[in-house]
């Protein structure tokens, strides 16, 4: 065995070896048939016949034991009927792999074959009347061969005729938040737009890697819920990856992954190609790693940008931050207001801390406002919930009306503050206001601080 | 949390049969399965009689609100009183999603004690459940710690008959909970999966184990048994922190840790992902000796903690040690040896009693962790207790952003500016910084250096003056710093606009010192470099400057972008200064990048994405 094959490696394994195990009335448990022959000898069947067929509480439970370097999942069944030797039929049928290949993929194929079996027995008697079963070692033969070159396989037994398929259990996606920013993957070509419901293909023309997740509904017009399960769904295959809004005023920082950037050729070509602004002029190395390390905690995009000009004429800085992202050789560093507790207990004053410096238009009222109920103690309003992205707040400014949308707005922001763990970026989604606008009215107030991390 | 146990079970076999002697937790199942059946998940769901004469659905979960459940005691049993061909190896077996991992061990046939009046065991299994979906890593471990119990196990049994005198207990107690029962739920044995007895009794479900907590014969086991309270003692021990201490029947030490939940939980709180043993062996295989460490727990609790052998080198160790000490310089103050050192610093980190950081020192530059646990109130009251008139938050904000420990001693004023705060010096000296570290609210950035001169096909043959372009190459070619010595390249920066890269090139091919001063270049031809390269580092003003060149020749093999500035001050016996200077004179070779040290990544896994 090699040495990248070992407990735990986490790569999938072939199947060694299909069996079928019956409880013999007189001799107990017994292997009935099995390809490749004796691959499962008698002294390991033994050992391990307690949990092939095991005692009633485990019928119809799917068990995995790993010994003696060899993994056996089965899916013990039992069939209550007079007609048997002991008024009940136990049989399991088994797939054997190495000890570490990773199998938790194959366990639904074990249970729908084992079931299919069933249903055999049931109408025909296949596995009890020994004629019928002749058939069983090509049948097994097949399953065995077809599952490991193909990933699927039909099996077809008189009338009857089941489909298997092996498909890979991935993670569970994160959920999706309105601030987060779909992207393609190199494997979205792999399937075509038809596939997907119709509802997807709403969206999909609005995930560029630039819009968020609310923005995407906004122009679809789709539900932002629904658009969120869309996506979730696409992060699922592997279609898009979720990255973070693209700003000019924010930061990233490199991480060590850049190591393999400047290592590795073939992830060179990669990224100069993605990032390239033109496909006849391609920036070179040394400009992109110019960006990437300039790229760091305290300086901006836009900073960055200016000082590099003549460095970034070739390349799409907009590219190369969502390549460095995606990679996962650039982090995003996030801005957290947070309030202190401190200063905030220390001064009723508050309520008469001068505004922001901008004159009082009606807008900047209402943004004053946001900021006086962002203090968690000052504001009595009930939390209600904030129903959806406002596009309204840019266009239509009508004082602070105290319109329920109004209301929840602020409220929403000044959960979002309390709570200490909401990036700017989510709150200018969910408060739907500009970037800037906020942090002009953090800034202005004392007892909050911005935390970059 | 996938690291922790669902619960830990004794089984034995012997010449009478196998018998399960003890789980723990013991809670009442009440789920019967009856109910379970019957309850249908929708009201108005038709019963289709078909499938009632199916035989009942498969259960699919073994776990109820975080408890083993649905396993008899007898099934226990036979599951882990495993053939003789499976004893002395890991055995792992999983049922839905239920993983049993254990090691069963085969006791030698030569038992002393109680031959007549109680059999000799044959083997003894300890088994632990853990959630399917826990990695293989964790079954690995909690593999070893099952070994490790067997084992100790085995060896008291040899030497006292330990195991046989605890299995009688157990077996008594279990005995006598049963005949104490009372009549009519004497049947509880008999009651098969499909609960006809458990529904009949109202909805207590199938009586498995401990009905009443009095009269559970687990109850009774604790009492009267060390060895249930030592297993007792595993399971609460390893849900709670991840570390075992154990003396088996006051003889044998078993030590034990779970890396994997006891690096979690220092600074969070057990969220986060869990730390791989892997991880903590990458730390450590990176120690160096200009390495410091941290404690993370007092002094106190680590004088019990190693045996007696090792207890001196640790207390010198801890006498000495501070966060400003490298390990070099504990060698030296200890009189260790800095393999002992070694040996007594990876033993601390495996066991999370100290972490490992760069010595504390002016120039090192912090920031906020990504995983900085901003929102566990307890830190922060904790950090103000410490720190008396201190917000936790508003010196953290000092770190952001980027900031040398020299600066972050010497700013003049927490953050909020329109509110002068007296400023006792408490929060600005090392402890505050110290205490941050500890709990990973800050991570130390390093610079990285790469070697990276401007392309080839850049440059073209084309003569060219050489002062000017000198400067044009530094003024464009500056990254990253705001040095004012770099403002005055500005200007002839911006009169050659656009093809500046032409021109840069046109200096090298044609840089007439190059021809005539051919060991003028020796260093850099030593070093490696290519002829390209060689013509680029050529061109850079500074490499007119003989002793520069040398220098640079020294260092640029490190240039790789995978030692961070204090690696090479180490390895090359270089001061700080001496070193960012040639950076700095031969910036337009190279490219810098700030980021944190992987080696010590293990301390903040739950940081990231």
């Amino acid at each position: 065995m090699e040495s990248r094959y070992y407990e735990g490696c986490g790569r999938e394994g072939p199947i060694r070896c299909i069996f079928l195990c019956e409880f013999h009335p007189v001799a107990g448990p017994k292997i009935t048939c099995q390809v490749p022959n004796d691959y499962v000898s008698k002294e390991t069947f033994d050992a391990v016949s307690v949990y092939i067929i095991p005692k009633a509480q485990l019928q119809r439970s799917i068990l995995t034991v790993t010994v003696l370097g060899k993994k056996i999942t089965g899916f013990p069944i039992s069939i209550d009927n007079p007609k048997y030797a002991r008024n009940a039929f136990y049989f399991n049928l088994c797939f054997v792999f190495d000890s570490w290949a990773r199998t938790v993929h194959f366990e639904p194929v074990v249970k729908k074959l084992s079931e299919f079996l069933v249903t055999l027995e049931m109408e025909c008697g296949f596995l009890s009347n020994d004629n019928c079963k002749v058939n069983l070692p090509s049948i097994l033969q097949n399953i065995l061969q077809e599952l490991n070159w193909r990933k699927m396989c039909t099996v077809v037994v008189g009338n009857s005729t089941t489909h298997l398929k092996v498909v890979r259990v991935s993670r569970d996606p994160p959920p999706v938040e309105d601030h987060h920013v779909p992207c393609f993957t190199p494997a979205h070509k792999s399937f075509c737009r038809e596939q997907w419901d119709l509802t997807t293909q709403q969206v999909i023309p609005f995930i560029d890697g630039f819009n968020h997740v609310a923005k995407i509904a906004a122009e679809a017009d789709v539900e932002n819920n629904l658009v969120k399960a869309c996506i979730q769904n696409l992060v699922y295959y592997g279609v898009v990856r979720m990255i973070c809004i693209f700003r000019y005023s924010a930061e990233y920082a490199t991480t060590p992954k850049i190591k393999e950037l400047l290592e590795n050729e073939v992830f060179q070509k990669e990224c100069l190609k993605y990032i390239a602004k033109s496909k006849t002029s391609k920036p070179s190395l040394r400009d992109v790693l110019l960006v990437y390390g300039g790229l760091r905690r305290g300086v901006t995009v836009k900073e960055l940008a200016m000082r590099l000009q003549q460095h970034i004429q070739n390349l799409d800085i907009r590219k190369l931050v969502q390549f460095g992202v995606l990679t996962g050789i650039l982090r995003r560093i996030h801005e957290y207001p947070v309030v202190l507790p401190e200063e905030c207990a220390a001064s009723p004053a508050i309520i008469t801390v001068p505004p922001p410096l901008t004159p009082t238009t009606p807008r900047s009222h209402l943004l004053n406002h946001i900021h006086a109920h962002l203090h968690p103690h000052l504001s009595g309003e009930n939390n209600s919930e904030w129903m959806g992205i406002s596009k309204g707040l840019n266009t239509t400014d009508h004082g602070h009306g105290c319109t329920a949308s109004y209301r929840s707005r602020l409220s929403f922001g000044r959960r979002a503050l309390s709570s200490q763990e909401r990036s700017m970026d989510e709150i200018c989604v969910a408060v739907g206001c500009s970037y800037a606008r906020l942090s002009a009215i953090m800034e202005g107030d004392p007892s909050v601080v911005i935390l970059r991390k | 949390m996938e690291t922790n146990p669902l619960s830990i079970i004794l089984v034995k076999s012997d010449s009478k049969g196998d018998r399960m002697l003890f789980r723990y937790p013991f809670v009442n199942d009440t789920r019967s399965d009856s109910a379970l059946h019957s309850r249908r998940k929708n009201p108005y769901a038709l019963t289709v009689t078909e499938d009632m004469l199916q035989t009942p659905p498969p259960q699919t979960s073994n776990i109820l609100n975080g408890n083993l459940t649905g396993f008899s005691d007898e099934v226990l049993s036979t599951l882990f009183a495993v053939k003789p061909e499976l004893c002395n190896e890991k055995f792992e077996l999983k049922v839905n999603d239920v993983r049993f991992v254990g090691h069963p061990t085969h006791l030698h046939s030569s038992s002393c004690a109680g031959n007549q009046d109680n059999p000799s065991i044959i083997l003894i299994n300890i088994v632990f459940a853990l959630q399917a979906t826990a990695s293989h890593s964790i079954v690995k471990c909690y593999h070893v710690l099952s070994r490790r119990l067997g084992i100790s196990l085995r060896h008291e049994e040899s030497r006292c008959g330990y195991l046989s005198r605890e299995t009688r207990t157990m077996v008594t107690a279990h005995d006598e909970a049963v005949a104490a029962r009372p009549l009519d739920s004497h049947s509880w044995k008999s009651v098969g999966p499909d609960g006809e007895r458990g529904a009949t009794e109202g909805g207590q479900g199938t009586l498995r184990v401990g009905s009443d907590l009095l009269e559970s014969p687990f109850e009774l086991i604790l009492q009267r048994s060390g060895l249930a309270r030592d297993l007792k003692s595993v399971y609460e021990n390893l849900r709670s922190t991840g570390l075992v201490h154990l003396q088996i029947n006051g003889a044998i030490d078993v030590s034990f840790c779970l890396p994997q939940r006891v690096h979690r939980g220092i600074s969070d709180g057990g969220g986060g992902s869990p730390v791989e043993p892997e991880a903590v062996e990458r730390c450590l295989r990176a120690l160096r000796p200009y390495h410091a460490i941290i404690l993370l727990v007092g002094k106190g609790e680590l004088k019990g903690w190693l045996p007696p052998r090792v207890t001196p080198a640790l207390a010198r160790l801890l006498a000495h040690h501070s966060p400003r000490k490298s390990l070099h310089r504990l060698t030296i103050d200890t009189g260790l040896t800095i393999a002992q050192v070694y040996q007594l610093v990876g033993l601390m980190v495996y066991w999370a009693k100290a972490m490992v950081v760069f010595p504390l020192c002016r120039n090192n530059l912090y920031a906020i962790s990504p995983g900085a646990p901003t929102k566990v109130p307890s830190l922060a009251t904790a950090f103000s207790e410490q720190f008396p008139d201190h917000g936790l938050l508003a010196t953290l904000s000092n770190f952001s952003p980027p900031t040398t420990l020299g600066h972050f001693l010497l700013s003049p004023s927490l953050p909020p500016p329109p509110r002068p705060v007296p400023q006792p010096s408490a929060a600005r000296t090392i402890p505050a910084v110290v205490w941050l570290l500890r709990y990973r609210f800050l991570i130390q950035l390093h610079t990285y250096v790469h070697f990276i001169p401007p392309r080839r096909e850049n440059l073209s043959s084309a003569e060219e003056p050489q002062s000017p372009c000198v400067k044009v190459s530094s003024g464009e070619l500056r990254f990253g710093e705001d040095n004012e010595e770099l403002q005055k390249f500005e200007e002839p920066g911006k009169i050659v606009n656009g093809n500046s890269d032409d021109v840069l090139g046109e200096t090298k091919e044609g840089n007439p010192e190059e021809k005539t001063e051919k060991d003028v270049q020796e260093p850099l031809t030593k070093a490696g470099l290519s002829p390209e390269d060689r013509a680029a580092v050529m061109a850079v003003p500074a490499a007119s400057c003989q002793e520069d060149l040398i220098l640079f020749a020294k260092v640029v093999g490190h240039f790789k972008g995978s030692c961070h500035l204090e690696e090479i001050m180490y390895l090359e016996k270089m001061s700080r200064s001496q070193l960012l200077q040639i950076i700095d004179k031969f910036r337009d070779v190279l490219v810098t990048f700030e980021m944190e040290d992987p080696a010590l990544a293990m301390f903040y896994c739950h940081s990231g994405d």
